[in-house]
């Protein structure tokens, strides 16, 4: 029962490390910070050290660095202004989903719509290239999908 | 300010005992994620991908503070920063080469992602070569021609299949993993120039 107890402490405090790196990475979309990258290689190694002891977190780790490729690829100021309210609701609601679970999924689920009406009704037609918020998209969902793979195996 | 000799030896010895290695088993992962990307084997990238963790986990943060007075330190922070994004596009590459893409379609691909993978393989090599202070045997090929390969190659089952490139989860992924390989020459060629100008 204990080793149960701390197997689940260690994979709680993992999941917090990830929700860290994650939120992170969006606030680099809204804030200029000096020593940013120091913040993020420091996050690195908290996430690198719950890999240790939580392999089958890689995957969701992985999606989570795909995702925000998205901040060496988009960096136009007015554009970002123009999704802050939508990037600033992913932010709080995958981490939401990320630490909470099933019970924040919807939530997750619709702000990742938001995001897709925003680039089919705008950024698609703006943006000089809309692949980019296009593989943004995609990865949302690779982060949605492995979060609830996480899940269903934890209570499965 | 000048470093005492203490600092200055402390410091290059870290660059050649941390630094390196990290390129190696940055190195050595990329291999294998093209390995699991075309044959769906995910064992050799799951040992790579625990040295590349266990190497990175020994980065000292100070080579992340921000010391504009020793220019010299500048130049480091900014190879790191980049070594840093150079990780990321990897696990991003890895991300996506666990998608499973339709045999059919990896054929057609198989020839320029190997070309781009040697190429690849080249630059870390020759990077690795000019840190440890060796002479480099022959220059880099830089591997745009491979990519454009690949893009044209891409475009030609797109276009086959008459298919737009938000129709199928397959080709947006490909689509992602020939961005993050332009991504990847564009870091390597960066750390090329770092190195060229820092020497």
């Amino acid at each position: 029962m204990l080793i149960g107890w701390y197997k689940k402490f260690f994979f709680y405090r993992a999941l917090r490390s990830v929700a860290s790196l994650q939120r992170t990475f969006f606030l680099c979309y809204f804030e200029e910070e000096v020593d940013r990258e120091k913040k993020i290689h420091q996050q690195r190694k908290k996430v690198s050290l719950a890999l240790q002891k939580n392999p089958e977190l890689t995957p969701l780790v992985d999606s989570v660095f795909s995702l925000h490729q998205l901040r060496h690829r988009f960096k136009d100021a007015a554009l970002l202004e123009a999704c802050s309210r939508e990037l600033k609701a992913l932010n709080k609601t995958s981490i939401d989903f990320l630490l909470g679970g099933k019970s924040y999924a919807k939530n997750f689920s619709d702000k990742i719509n938001d995001v897709e009406s925003l680039y089919n009704n705008t950024l698609r037609v703006v943006l000089p290239d809309p692949a980019i918020f296009l593989f943004f998209i995609q990865d949302l969902y690779a982060f949605q999908e492995e979060v609830e793979k996480l899940y269903a195996k934890k209570t499965g | 300010m000048l470093k005492r000799p203490a600092e200055k030896k402390q410091n290059s010895s870290a660059i050649k005992n941390k630094i390196i290695p990290m390129l190696g088993a940055y190195h050595e992962y990329f291999l294998s994620v093209i390995h699991l990307l075309l044959k769906h084997d995910s064992e050799e990238t799951i040992e790579k991908r625990k040295i590349v963790e266990r190497v990175f986990r020994k980065l000292p943060d100070w080579f992340y503070d921000i010391r504009f007075d020793i220019a010299i330190h500048v130049g480091r922070r900014y190879f790191i920063i980049k070594l840093d994004q150079l990780g990321e596009v990897l696990f991003s590459i890895h991300h996506l080469a666990r998608s499973s893409f339709e045999d059919d379609f990896l054929e057609k691909m198989t020839a320029p992602i190997l070309g781009c993978a040697n190429k690849v393989s080249l630059f870390f090599a020759a990077l690795i070569t000019v840190l440890e202070r060796k002479e480099l045997k022959e220059g880099v090929d830089d591997f745009s021609e491979e990519i454009e390969q690949l893009e044209k190659n891409f475009h030609e089952i797109l276009l086959s299949k008459n298919e737009f490139l938000d129709t199928s989860k397959d080709y947006v992924y490909f689509a992602e993993f020939i961005c993050e390989l332009k991504e990847l020459r564009a870091i390597l060629l960066k750390l090329a120039e770092a190195l060229r100008t820092g020497s």
